[in-house]
């Protein structure tokens, strides 16, 4: 910026230039991962104070705090550059809104083995499993933490804004591809299993798939660009695969987790997806 | 203001009952119109096995009664029950909603009160005439009977059927007046394999066994299903059921899985004058916060750790809490005399369901939640004596204020209204005038929400869609400004 680009830019310009060179204004907007935590922290505000999930506000404190702190441990580590505490917020607000504990104290667990895992659970160089995701099967595991499928209820609002919220995320990733995938074929199999075969009508279907918690998993767990294939068939097939054993999990084995476990189990095999569906790999955008 | 904490709690029985059947549709002869209105149902989940026990409340002729319940597996004879009334009595005097009360210290002196307990009850029970018949015509509908029991004053079928209308011919060929779209509701329990079990009542049976009345029915079954089809139970239902859910879990809080859990409102102060009228008072609390969840969710009225070593089972006690015989009878067996350090988790839900707000059946997860909870109302007495001393004056004034909000909790709470209520925030001994402050329950708007806390959700979440509004905004300019900028450098 110098008298020259005043010049042939003009005032306004030149003063909106220099506005957006100041510290506040540096950060690279475009990068996605700033509309996600923002999406995310609404939905965590608005199930917080409107449906009444939590009184204590040190568990999602304890999130917030172990995530970015491993994040910090680990990239310092490994060289990062300084935007990741994004990809670790977003993390945090996953646990946050998915994962239910007794006490702060796993929730701090939670976090640093979610992290911790991106790190070190890593092949040719790319984490497999969705941060969140593994964090929430290994608390689990210990039996000390659960999910509450029907945390959101039903309503249509909710579907509304947890829709156009992620229209607005996956577009900018364009990562929409594995979400309707997911959804579309869960949908299918669903509509043949519960109103052809067993005669059951619309609105049990449709019940079930107007939970927060089913769209939440769509929009914003499996369409981490980070851990999802690299191509686009490779998305495609990836997210119908989840939505066939999700609904196999759920309908034959009763388990009422079976998004959370599919997405555990079929993670196990993306980098076979990565070997045969050559694609450009992700990154977020950076300063 | 001290307060000096003495505990004196009623519990009551809330809901007027009709006749009642869980989980089954009532099936009958004559075209009675046929109300499920209240049942309750005690769940026991250890692992995969399940036990539930239904209780039936059942008034009229007994040889009128019949019963249909979908069963996932056939059940053998000793995994059939029939149990005592008493423990879902003792269940619900010991979860009720109750209401405290304390009493204030005198401001300028201190002096004791004794405890005292009083309990009291409020049920009533409406008679309902069913006529009933058996026959058998199995072979020809493709019915099969699995199995053939007689268990205390009942004789039990469990039926598997190959197709739905074969089962609605059946049960309407032994006269079983079953609802108009029934073998559509059956459908879906026949196609995944579930099993029937139908109960009549063997009348010498019943007289032998000299209880006036039929006694629940204790299931078990293993199944990785935890699941109450109550779907079924909404067949010839025109109104909103209520059911209540009394759980035992080694874990923690048993809760629903497709709806949202939502806990009752508790620990608010109400005024004296509730005293009497409380079992009308949680009655339309339950009312409002049902609409005010849009008729879709299902609360949690009482959830408790009552695991034998565990000191404090209450608090305050209404009734005694479960001990050994009490879970002996509900189901519960991993623990007994010589087992105590076992843990058992208890949970109480109410959910009032309709054919529209809950099109699926209830599915639960056991979560090991263990937090304490309970529905409690709390009255504050003011200080006995004279206090008109110094210390007297900052204590009206706190007083008067307390119950300000008091009535405006009560408001707000179960919508009462009543020109009189003013009075009650200056008038400090309410004990005579009980009538004065009846509630005037014709007068408040029957929409189940005053304006004033219409405001107060809406506003709020009308805020977050505008702050979230603006953000979204806020964010798309910085980006269409950053690639403006970036093009032009």
């Amino acid at each position: 910026m110098n008298r020259i680009e005043l010049r042939v830019y003009g005032c306004k310009k030149y003063a909106m230039n220099r506005i957006l060179t100041l510290p506040f204004f540096r950060p690279n907007w475009n990068d996605a991962r700033y509309l996600q935590i923002f999406l995310l922290t609404s939905f965590l505000l608005y199930g917080w104070l409107f449906l009444g999930w939590f009184e204590f506000a040190g568990i999602y404190m304890a999130a917030f705090t172990s995530c970015l702190l491993t994040q910090h441990f680990w990239a310092r580590r490994k060289g990062l550059p300084s935007g990741s505490w994004k990809s670790a917020m977003i993390s945090a607000l996953g646990l946050c809104l998915l994962l239910k504990v007794n006490f702060w104290p796993w929730m701090f667990l939670a976090g640093v083995i979610a992290v911790s895992s991106k790190f070190l659970i890593v092949i040719n160089r790319k984490h497999i499993f969705n941060p969140t995701n593994f964090g929430i099967v290994a608390l689990i595991l210990t039996g000390n933490a659960w999910i509450s499928p029907g945390q959101w209820g039903s309503g249509e609002l909710v579907v509304l804004l947890i829709g156009l919220g992620a229209v607005g995320v996956l577009f900018q990733v364009d990562r929409w591809d594995v979400a309707l995938s997911f959804l579309f074929v869960l949908f299918l199999l669903e509509y043949a299993r519960t109103l052809l075969y067993l005669g059951w009508s619309w609105d049990v279907l449709l019940h079930k798939f107007n939970s927060g918690t089913i769209l939440l998993f769509a929009f914003f767990m499996i369409t981490d660009p980070r851990t999802a294939p690299d191509s686009r068939a490779g998305r495609i097939i990836w997210g119908t695969m989840i939505a066939m054993l999700s609904f196999f999990l759920s309908q034959f084995f009763h388990l009422y987790k079976a998004p959370i476990i599919a997405l555990f189990a079929v993670s196990l095999i993306t980098p076979l997806f990565d070997r045969i569906f050559q694609g450009k790999r992700f990154q977020w955008l950076h300063q | 203001m001290k307060i000096k904490t003495v505990s004196l709690a009623l519990a009551i029985l809330v809901f007027t009952q009709e006749t009642q059947a869980f989980c089954g549709f009532y099936v009958s002869q004559a075209p009675a119109n046929l109300f499920n209105h209240k049942s309750e149902v005690i769940l026991v989940r250890d692992g995969n096995k399940t036990v539930i026990t239904m209780s039936n409340d059942f008034q009229g002729d007994v040889s009128d009664f019949a019963m249909v319940v979908p069963v996932p597996v056939v059940l053998r004879r000793d995994q059939i029950k029939v149990v005592d009334r008493g423990i879902f009595e003792r269940l619900d005097a010991y979860s009720a909603p109750r209401l405290v009360e304390y009493h204030d210290e005198n401001p300028c002196y201190d002096y004791r009160y004794a405890p005292t307990m009083s309990m009291s009850g409020n049920s009533r029970m409406m008679e309902d005439n069913v006529q009933f018949e058996l026959q058998e015509s199995a072979k020809k509908q493709q019915v099969t009977i699995e199995a053939s029991y007689t268990v205390g004053e009942y004789d039990i079928l469990i039926l598997s059927a190959k197709e739905s209308d074969g089962l609605e011919t059946w049960l309407r060929s032994n006269n079983y007046q079953i609802p108009a779209k029934a073998s559509e509701i059956l459908r879906p329990y026949v196609l995944s394999n579930t099993k029937f079990f139908v109960v009549k009542v063997n009348l010498e049976k019943q007289k032998e066994s000299g209880f006036d009345y039929l006694r629940p029915i204790s299931i078990l079954f293993e199944s990785e299903k935890f699941m109450l089809p109550i779907r079924l139970g909404m067949a010839n239902a025109q109104d909103a059921q209520d059911l209540i859910v009394y759980a035992f879990t080694k874990e923690g809080r048993v809760e629903p899985t497709n709806y949202r859990t939502v806990k009752i409102a508790t620990d608010r102060n109400v005024p004296l004058f509730v005293e009497p009228y409380f079992g009308t008072f949680y009655k339309d609390l339950f009312d409002r916060s049902y609409h005010r969840e849009r008729e879709s969710a299902v609360f949690l009225e009482y959830a408790w750790n009552v695991s034998p070593m565990n000191g404090v089972k209450c608090d305050p006690c209404v009734s005694p809490p479960p001990v050994f015989d009490d879970f002996a009878e509900a189901g519960v067996d991993w623990v007994s005399g010589m087992n105590a350090q076992s843990n058992v988790f208890f949970t109480r839900l109410h959910v009032r369901y309709t054919r529209t707000k809950f099109p699926q059946d209830l599915q639960f997860q056991v979560t090991p939640n263990r937090e304490n909870f309970q529905a409690r109302y709390v009255m504050h007495h003011p200080a006995e004596g004279d206090w008109s001393c110094t210390a007297g004056a900052a204590y009206r004034v706190d007083l008067e204020n307390r119950r300000r909000l008091e009535v405006d909790e009560l408001a707000s709470l179960v919508g009462w209204t009543n020109p009189n209520y003013k009075d009650y925030i200056t008038e400090f001994s309410v004990t005579s005038q009980t009538d004065k402050y009846a509630p005037n329950r014709e007068d408040f708007l029957p929409a189940y929400r005053l304006p004033s806390d219409k405001d107060a959700g809406e506003r709020g979440k009308l805020i977050i869609l505008l702050i979230g509004t603006l953000g979204l905004a806020m964010i798309r300019w910085f980006q269409w400004r950053q690639s403006k900028f970036s093009k032009i450098a």
